[in-house]
């Protein structure tokens, strides 16, 4: 019976969490049309001088309404919303190919930089943070809180770029620009790894800790349940939503990260195209890709909600 | 007994700890603000002589490839982020604090109003919208300060409004409404004080996170605009040529890492100090 009313609840909530997505798209996508029209100077103009055209007033007028320039501001965010949502992001004002095309391209490249080095962190800080919080003050806690403060205060563009130092210059071990090959992954991938790294061992040790803490660790303690089963069973078990929490909420910066080091490995993934396109002054490809980010951060939020939700269903309730 | 006098013992190493660390951030803010009379150089004079001179006693932190002075141009770079990470911070905590405080006392549709504006400003991936605003904007420290405040704000109204509820059924605000102050008069006598503490301690951990923003646009170039000094936009500028002078790298590098690891560690042992408080 309980099944069935938590069972209920939870579509309840998925449902209203679904629902509640609708103003944020909404918003995000009239945030991301409107990055268009706060760059200074006029689209049509810039959108020559990308493509080198030299520009007198009629060229400027003719392109003005070939692109809509022409029409009211809401009509155009509506005709650019729609189209959003069949996949058409509009065009470079470089090259003409299809925003979505050119992301798309990226995107994977991006994805695979991301997850190789979120997968990295966690393998790292869990087991890391549990020893550290089984044994408090122990050395090996206070070595790991001393290199994981190191790590969260260094910021990553410094870190590829000692690591390339280090390592291509000096070493010759990695190649400098990395292209696509294997090696190549192995430096961006611990650039973007050591500061999240250093996040993470020090956010899932405190959630540990204080679920240690708790005054049902010492009844189960009390009741003779051996330790092993005590911490994986009931304080890992109500850490996880936390640390899913923890590791979701990362994505964001792990987006802004790989945008810096894209740039400085020159990997062809979605951070350098945007990077690219802000010097060329392309921003329909830097519209886009806000748009798709923001997308992808605001759903990437509601799975680790429900996650959340689903491992601990008192939240919910209670709330 | 025991565990009473145990945490005194602690709260006092906790509070040595602050002040030892607080002086050294002093010691770093006095730094940058004397910059100019601390520098040998003029950080900004170049000569076609000094190209990429290693360190020597003329030029301790040796020169970069426009025959710059790199330790005046660390200690201009020390004003350059001090000063925008302090404007940063200050500005965001007043806002979020005004927001935070006025939505948890008074409740009702400014609450809702200025909650689901908070989370519509957290539900969106900080730094990618900061580099898209800041690169579109055309760069700039004032762009860029704009794209890292417009999320800045919201951990501190979250924190404040929190703050807020748990104050605002004490019995003492009760009286002060009983005596008849007005609502501003009970938020800045009764409710400001009582949640100042926890919202310092937080911008001071939001320090170093500002300064890692700041100097890394900077260093995508959507940052300071050369070739006024800041230690991201040195570091790029002198990453190509880092096998011919390392030096130009290197000493932005550390005072980039010291830096924040200091305020860092000021925000970290100020908050081991409230805790170890609120314990007692």
């Amino acid at each position: 019976m309980s099944g069935f009313i938590g069972c209920c609840l939870m579509k309840k909530y998925v449902i209203k969490r679904l629902i509640s997505l609708i103003p944020l798209l909404l918003i995000l996508s009239f945030f991301s049309f409107l990055l268009l029209d706060m760059a200074p100077g006029d689209p049509a103009e810039k959108k020559l001088a990308a493509q080198g055209i030299a520009v007198t007033k009629e060229v400027i007028e003719a392109e003005r309404i070939r692109m809509g320039l022409d029409r009211p501001f809401l009509t155009r965010y509506f005709a650019w919303l729609f189209g959003a949502l069949r996949g058409d992001l509009g065009v470079s004002y470089k090259d003409g190919f299809p925003v979505m095309g050119k992301l798309m391209d990226g995107l994977g490249k991006t994805c695979q930089l991301a997850v190789s080095s979120l997968v990295l962190s966690l393998l790292i800080s869990i087991p890391v943070s549990v020893i550290c919080a089984v044994r408090q003050d122990s050395f090996f806690d206070n070595a790991f809180r001393i290199l994981s403060f190191a790590g969260n205060s260094v910021p990553n563009f410094l870190i590829s770029v000692l690591l390339m130092f280090m390592f291509c210059i000096r070493m010759k071990i990695f190649p400098v620009i990395a292209g696509d090959s294997f090696s190549g992954l192995f430096l961006p991938v611990i650039s973007l790894a050591i500061p999240m790294t250093g996040r993470f061992i020090r956010q899932f040790r405190a959630e540990i800790i204080s679920q240690l803490e708790q005054d049902f660790v010492t009844g189960i303690r009390a009741r003779g349940v051996r330790e092993t089963v005590v911490l994986f069973r009931n304080v890992l078990y109500n850490a996880l939503g936390h640390m899913i929490t923890i590791a979701g909420l990362s994505i964001g910066t792990l987006m802004g990260g790989s945008v810096v080091i894209e740039t400085i490995f020159r990997w062809s993934g979605i951070g350098k195209l945007v990077m690219d396109s802000i010097t060329a002054r392309d921003y329909p490809v830097v519209q886009g890709f806000v748009l798709i980010m923001g997308v992808m951060y605001l759903v990437i939020g509601l799975v680790t909600d429900l996650i959340f939700v689903t491992l601990d269903p008192r939240t919910e309730i209670t709330s | 007994m025991k565990k009473v006098i145990s945490n005194k013992i602690i709260i006092k190493k906790a509070r040595r700890r602050v002040y030892v660390i607080g002086a050294l951030c002093v010691l770093l803010v006095l730094i940058a603000i004397f910059a100019k009379q601390l520098s040998p150089h003029d950080p900004n004079v170049t000569s076609a002589l000094l190209i990429r001179r290693p360190p020597s006693k003329e030029y301790p932190f040796g020169t970069d490839s426009y025959g710059r002075c790199v330790l005046s141009r660390v200690l201009a770079g020390a004003g350059t982020t001090i000063f925008a990470t302090t404007v940063l911070v200050a500005v965001t905590f007043v806002i979020g604090t005004v927001l935070g405080i006025i939505s948890g006392y008074y409740g009702g549709l400014a609450d809702t109003l200025i909650m689901r504006v908070t989370e519509l400003f957290l539900a969106f991936p900080q730094m990618v919208v900061a580099i898209a605003v800041a690169g579109i904007l055309g760069g700039g420290l004032k762009a860029a300060l704009i794209a890292l405040g417009a999320t800045a704000w919201t951990g501190y109204a979250k924190i404040a409004r929190s703050h807020t509820l748990s104050v605002k059924n004490e019995n003492y605000i009760a009286a002060a409404k009983l005596a008849g102050l007005r609502g501003w008069q009970i938020i800045c006598f009764h409710i400001l004080p009582n949640t100042l503490f926890p919202l310092v301690t937080n911008a001071l951990t939001q320090i170093g996170t500002t300064m890692i923003g700041i100097s890394g646009l900077s260093f995508l170039g959507l940052g300071v605009i050369p070739p006024q000094a800041e230690w991201g936009s040195m570091i790029n500028e002198s990453r190509a040529y880092i096998q011919l002078a390392p030096w130009a790298v290197l000493y932005p590098a550390l005072a980039t890492v010291i830096t924040i690891m200091f305020f860092n560690y000021l925000g970290d042992a100020v908050m081991d100090l409230r805790k170890a408080e609120r314990r007692n």
